[in-house]
């Protein structure tokens, strides 16, 4: 009889355990995250740019190739539809004006740079184009969804964020910067394409990152996971699991919220959307979006993983006794971004149990903007983390206990090493 | 704040035509150029006054994302009123009315008044679409038309308070179940039942974030 033992449940994945070897965050206050300084070479390898086994060497090379692959993809939808290589504007917005004019500069500066190059990187650049104009042959866009996924992006992304000191004065350029990511992002995943919330997103790479080539990358790894986030049926599901666990860990709030006016939990959508951007001050957004993509304390992640794996064996070897090779219940689906959104939950529960329809929701949401704290409420996450595996444990080891009378001793001993991991 | 009524409305329309420029334009009367992209639902409340009686509009400001309409939709139940927004110098925003349009009816009760807008009025220079196509189209789909400009505030009051005084119109006809609160209308906590307020037109008041 094994169980995962809230050790392995503790343990990191491949990406922190790289992310460890960056200097942590500043306080022990802190709790997680990288320091600042570092989060930009940090996230290179966090998100799967670059791999974790790669040489300085071989990154050199590989950030060539990326960059030419890059070049060459929105080079090909640029030729595809010339008339959207510039952003629509009109002329209401003087901001955006000298968004486009910054940006123009960028641009001439970034060709002059070019030109400037050695006849032996040309020769080897140019090697690269040709590989990728090979690549990218095939690819074929569809006009008007391309078109209408540009309407868009020229609709949002000058709406992004532009409080942010990244986009300011001549960093309004990056405004356009991120137009292009998204766009050429959208060019070359027509089933994902661009949907609201994409901006803000890639804008946090494009931020940290300072880099168009390193950031279109970086979220496109990114998004070969979670893409799903950003359709509708995709979010349904992240809305319905934080409902269930709500009801695992608060019962009483889970039925109140459920009452007549207020079925659903839409009102968490833009919290699960966004990632609580709206709701933590900027920095600590960027924090809590570094924490929960270094697979900190989720139930799925490689060391789990290998954990089960390891306790399936043992079982299959040791006694062969029953069929019932059933682990502890726990949910993998639960990820640790529906613990912290179940914290902020919890934490709020009597103004929550004091609403009585959908619009008391929605203004109780709308009020938390900006007013949460990001260091306590990981650790009520944490906490809710740690006592909903023990309680799935418990559950387990009783269920388990009763089937198996004689074995109390095994009992006791699996109860004692509980205890003393936790 | 004491009211007679309480009418829920609903801002529909594509991303970027000026819904929220409208809300708070009509909330906190002023304009903010670039507003931040709305996800999911926003609200705005404000008190008028039709006809001696004072009510309090209740407004849903919607996201104008498509992949999310799904989750949007699930706001239209209960709504009394709904703008429907396109901008006067992007055609696509008016082609797309129909597809809202249908989207509204099919998930709101019949009765709900519509109140189609061209919105961006001011920018005269760059319009696309004819002031006549709306009002056709208003037309043709049983609606009451208006161009305005969140930017300079032409037409707003009259936007959002016209589209109360039909309702209010509805409920005197009696077309209206008020008791049923899905119709988007609520009757006030103190029902004024003496015309003593006398003060018509609009007295408007901004009445934030409160309670309903």
């Amino acid at each position: 009889m094994h169980i995962p033992s809230l050790k392995t449940l503790k343990s990191t994945s491949r990406a922190s355990y790289y992310i460890r070897h960056f200097k942590s965050s500043g306080s022990a206050e802190n709790k997680g995250g990288v320091c600042p300084s570092e989060r930009g070479l940090a996230w290179r390898f966090v998100f799967g740019m670059y791999p974790c086994s790669s040489t300085a060497l071989e990154r050199s090379l590989l950030h060539e190739q990326l960059l030419v692959r890059y070049q060459a993809m929105k080079k090909k939808w640029q030729q595809f539809l010339p008339q959207a290589v510039r952003m629509h504007l009109n002329g209401t917005d003087a901001e955006l004006i000298a968004a486009v004019k910054y940006f123009d500069q960028r641009e001439a500066e970034a060709q002059q740079q070019t030109q400037d190059q050695c006849e032996e990187v040309r020769d080897r650049l140019t090697f690269l184009e040709l590989q990728a104009q090979i690549l990218f042959e095939r690819v074929t866009f569809e006009h008007d969804e391309l078109r209408e996924a540009i309407r868009i992006i020229d609709k949002d992304a000058p709406r992004t964020n532009r409080d942010l000191s990244y986009y300011q004065n001549e960093g309004l350029g990056n405004l356009l910067v991120l137009r292009d990511i998204l766009i050429t992002y959208a060019a070359f995943h027509p089933e994902v394409s661009y949907a609201q919330g994409m901006n803000d997103l890639c804008s946090r790479f494009l931020e940290v990152l300072d880099s168009e080539v390193d950031t279109f990358w970086s979220f496109s790894c990114y998004m070969e996971k979670f893409s799903k986030d950003f359709r509708a049926d995709g979010l349904h599901r992240k809305i319905e699991l934080e409902a269930a666990l709500l009801k695992e860990l608060d019962p009483v709030l889970y039925t109140h919220l459920v009452k007549d006016n207020m079925e659903s939990f839409t009102f968490c959508h833009r919290w699960l959307l966004l990632g609580f951007q709206r709701e933590f001050a900027h920095s600590d957004a960027l924090r809590l979006f570094e924490i929960l993509s270094c697979d900190h304390l989720e139930l799925i992640s490689q060391q789990v993983d290998r954990a089960r794996y390891q306790e399936r064996l043992a079982r299959t070897y040791s006694t062969e006794e029953t069929s019932e090779s059933e682990l502890p219940a726990l949910n993998t689906d639960f990820t640790f971004e529906l613990f912290i959104c179940a914290a902020i939950l919890i934490e709020n529960r009597e103004s929550l149990l004091r609403c009585r329809d959908d619009v008391q929701l929605i203004q109780f949401t709308s009020s938390l903007q900006g007013r949460l704290d990001l260091n306590s409420t990981l650790k009520k996450a944490e906490h809710h983390f740690y006592n909903y595996c023990k309680r799935c444990a418990w559950d387990y080891l009783n269920g388990h206990c009763r089937a198996h009378r004689s074995k109390d001793e095994d009992f006791f001993y699996q109860l004692r090493s509980l205890f003393v991991l936790k | 704040m004491a009211y007679a009524y309480l009418f829920k409305y609903i801002i529909i329309g594509d991303t970027g035509v000026g819904k929220s420029c409208l809300l708070l334009q009509f909330t906190d009367k002023r304009f903010q150029p670039v507003h931040d992209l709305t996800i999911g639902v926003e609200f705005g409340a404000r008190m008028i006054t039709i006809d001696g009686k004072q009510i309090k509009l209740q407004i849903w400001d919607t996201a104008g994302q498509e992949s999310f309409r799904s989750i949007t939709r699930s706001y239209y139940r209960g709504a009394a009123g709904a703008l429907l927004v396109y901008d006067i110098t992007r055609r696509d925003t008016f082609n797309h009315l129909t597809t809202w349009l249908e989207d509204a009816r099919q998930h709101s009760n019949s009765n709900m008044v519509i109140m189609l807008i061209g919105n961006k009025s001011d920018l005269e220079s760059r319009r696309e679409v004819k002031k006549e196509e709306g009002e056709a189209f208003a037309r043709e789909h049983g609606l009451i038309f208006m161009e305005t400009s969140a930017k300079t505030a032409s037409n707003v009051e009259e936007a959002f308070i016209n589209t109360a005084k039909e309702i209010y119109e509805k409920i005197q006809e009696g077309v209206f179940d008020i008791n049923n609160e899905a119709n988007g209308i609520k009757i006030g906590p103190q029902h004024p039942t003496t015309s003593s307020i006398l003060t018509s037109g609009q007295g408007g008041q901004q009445a934030g974030g409160g309670c309903c």
